[in-house]
């Protein structure tokens, strides 16, 4: 994507200063409390008919990002624009309008689906909830959407435990597109398939980026499977972004010491290729009491004095490529 | 085999192996695969069906009034007159006891069906608003801490013998339960990525509630549902039995049993009948429960 178009439009997906803060009760009447910063200041903005890829390990907030987005939970502070409009201060009758635009595919396909409903009500609820139709028109519609995500029409009428992981999430992915949302929050979703049910999904939801033009959040640790799919790349660690730029900048010259020990840890499909990969040392700090300065300090190879005193703001330290870190740009 | 059999069959012969070691399967029905897997609910579904059949059509089992006093035909032992024998003012046992049946299933559904819609309220609400929950079950917490049978007495202390207040009672000792239930799969529910998937589809609340909700509690519901319901037939009897139950005036098998105490020693078919016909009841009915618990565990036989 060329960076003189994306400055132009608005961005369909925007997120300023996000932050979600969990209350841990202590103690045996639950006043103390320490908040779990499990999201602490995120900012990005998504295109239409752009994928953004945002990775990190377990644990460092990028599932809690998506249901923020979707206000499936609260966020603490920070806002949120949909298609430039605020939707984070919206009430809950307010929201659900604004939910026809933002639609989500979450990772399980197994958890994802009611098992006591068939799947044509299954994709057809968004579209009973929103546009009062005829039954036939809805089963029609549902019809339609089965087959563009490479569904039978005979299988209208199956319950979910009747259909493969790979088909699950197909229906979910149907269920996603019936209100043809601008967003569709993925997270994880593939990562619960075998590898080769994987690059199907992938190549579907690719095609049918490419038919209706939606931007796709697209939460994920598999750095192979996101290099794939996204425009740009989202490094969070620890509840922040640490390296945020264009797929091909990213992968190429990983500013960031933490995307560059990701990086190197992808398994590379040749073995005459030396890796030379980067061991992290320690385990992942505890979000309940982040390091402080830079959060990747204790971890990374290069830290300096001014990383433990000192947290490092996103900079441009390229066009369109940004990186939380003292040491560069 | 006299000549070397040619490749082919050769091959054949590795992916079918002879008729001998693997005889072919009788082709069964669905209705006998479904008795020979669930033996349970065959078994308890039968007893209850006969035990309701006992219950309707007892005036065409039996003749004979079940309150009718004879003094001349007191104490009588089994015989073909009086099958089960008489009691101590002449009653024929064998009519008490299949009147009797009447008030244990009348008194065991009528609690399960109450108590199951109740604490099925209770537990949505409880599950769905969340600063409603902390008061409503530390209320149910309070209840569950009375045993059952002492709460049932005291009840029926204020209220006055009935099968009405009967029910009513053993009701409310057991509403606790069934909102605990309905509340911990209420919770686990809400956490469902499907519940998720549906709010962020647009689905209001209470339609969340009627599609993705409630069809998932009801079959932990049908179960605990099974073991209320032969719950309260033991505790009526209980009831009866120390006389704060169903009044003298119905025959239950509580009030043979208590009647019956007094001469136990020496007629001790009067309280043993209408045991073994609790007991007989209770059992189908846990029965059912244990099976239907299998049939409606999705982890079962589909396997997904």
């Amino acid at each position: 994507m060329n960076d003189m178009t994306v400055a132009a439009k608005t961005p369909v997906l925007a997120v300023r200063n996000l932050k979600k803060h969990f209350a841990i009760p202590k103690g045996i009447f639950g006043l103390a409390s320490a908040p779990v910063k499990a999201v602490d200041g995120l900012a990005f903005s998504i295109q239409p008919g752009e994928t953004l890829g945002l990775v990190g390990e377990s644990g460092c907030g990028k599932s809690t990002v998506g249901k923020l987005i979707l206000r499936l939970i609260e966020p603490t502070d920070g806002e949120i624009e949909l298609a430039g409009k605020r939707i984070d201060t919206l009430s809950r009758s307010a929201m659900r309008a604004e939910r026809r635009g933002l639609q989500v595919v979450f990772q399980d396909p197994y958890a994802s689906l009611n098992p006591r409903m068939r799947a044509v009500d299954i994709v057809a609820e968004p579209l009973r909830n929103f546009e009062p139709q005829s039954k036939a028109e809805i089963e029609a519609r549902v019809a339609w959407l089965f087959g563009k995500v490479g569904l039978r029409a005979d299988q209208l009428s199956r319950y979910p435990h009747e259909f493969s992981g790979g088909q699950r999430q197909r229906l979910v992915i149907a269920r996603a597109l019936a209100l043809n949302p601008k967003v569709i929050v993925c997270d994880e979703p593939v990562s619960a398939l075998d590898v080769s049910v994987q690059a199907q999904v992938i190549n579907l939801l690719i095609d049918l980026q490419h038919e209706f033009g939606m931007s796709y959040l697209f939460i994920a640790h598999d750095l192979a499977v996101v290099q794939h799919i996204s425009h740009r790349v989202a490094v969070m660690y620890l509840g922040r972004i640490v390296e945020i730029a264009d797929k091909k900048a990213l992968y190429a010259s990983p500013q960031h010491p933490y995307t560059e020990a990701l990086l190197s840890a992808v398994p590379v499909p040749d073995p005459t290729a030396k890796s030379k990969r980067i061991i992290l040392q320690g385990d992942v700090p505890s979000p309940i009491k982040p390091p402080p300065g830079c959060h990747f300090h204790t971890r990374c190879p290069y830290a300096e004095a001014r990383c433990k005193i000192d947290t490092p703001a996103l900079r441009e330290v390229r066009p369109g490529h940004f990186a939380a870190c003292h040491l560069r740009g | 085999m006299n000549a070397m059999p040619p490749p082919s069959d050769m091959r054949r012969s590795i992916f079918e192996p002879p008729a001998a070691v693997y005889p072919p399967r009788k082709p069964r029905g669905p209705a006998l695969r479904f008795v020979l897997n669930h033996p349970n609910v065959v078994i308890g579904a039968t007893l209850l069906v006969l035990l309701v059949a006992i219950a309707i059509f007892a005036p065409l089992l039996t003749p004979v009034d079940p309150t009718a006093i004879a003094p001349a035909k007191r104490n009588r032992p089994p015989s073909a007159e009086y099958w089960f024998g008489t009691d101590q003012v002449g009653r024929d046992l064998y009519a008490r006891v299949l009147y009797g049946t009447r008030i244990s299933l009348l008194v065991g559904f009528s609690v399960a069906i109450i108590a199951s819609v109740i604490g099925l309220a209770i537990g949505l609400f409880s599950g769905f608003l969340r600063f409603a929950d902390a008061i409503v079950m530390r209320i149910m917490d309070g209840l569950m801490s009375i045993p059952p049978i002492l709460l049932a007495i005291a009840m029926m202390a204020f209220s006055g013998a009935s099968v009405r207040n009967v029910i009513v009672a053993i009701a409310v000792a057991e509403v606790p339960r069934v909102a605990r239930l309905v509340r911990g799969v209420v919770l686990t529910l809400r956490e469902q990525p499907y519940v998720d998937a549906a709010i962020a589809s647009g689905t209001r609340t209470p339609m969340i509630i009627w599609r993705h909700i409630l069809p998932n509690t009801m079959a932990p519901m049908t179960v605990q549902a099974t073991y209320i319901c032969a719950s309260a037939m033991i505790v009526e009897a209980i009831l009866s039995f120390i006389g704060a139950g169903t009044p003298p005036t119905i025959p239950s098998w509580g009030n043979i049993m208590a009647e019956g105490r007094a001469i136990w020693e020496v007629k001790p078919y009067i309280v043993l009948i209408p045991a073994v016909f609790l007991s007989v009841t209770v059992l189908a009915v846990n029965l059912l429960g244990d099976g239907l618990r299998d049939i409606l565990d999705p982890r079962g036989a589909k396997g997904h």
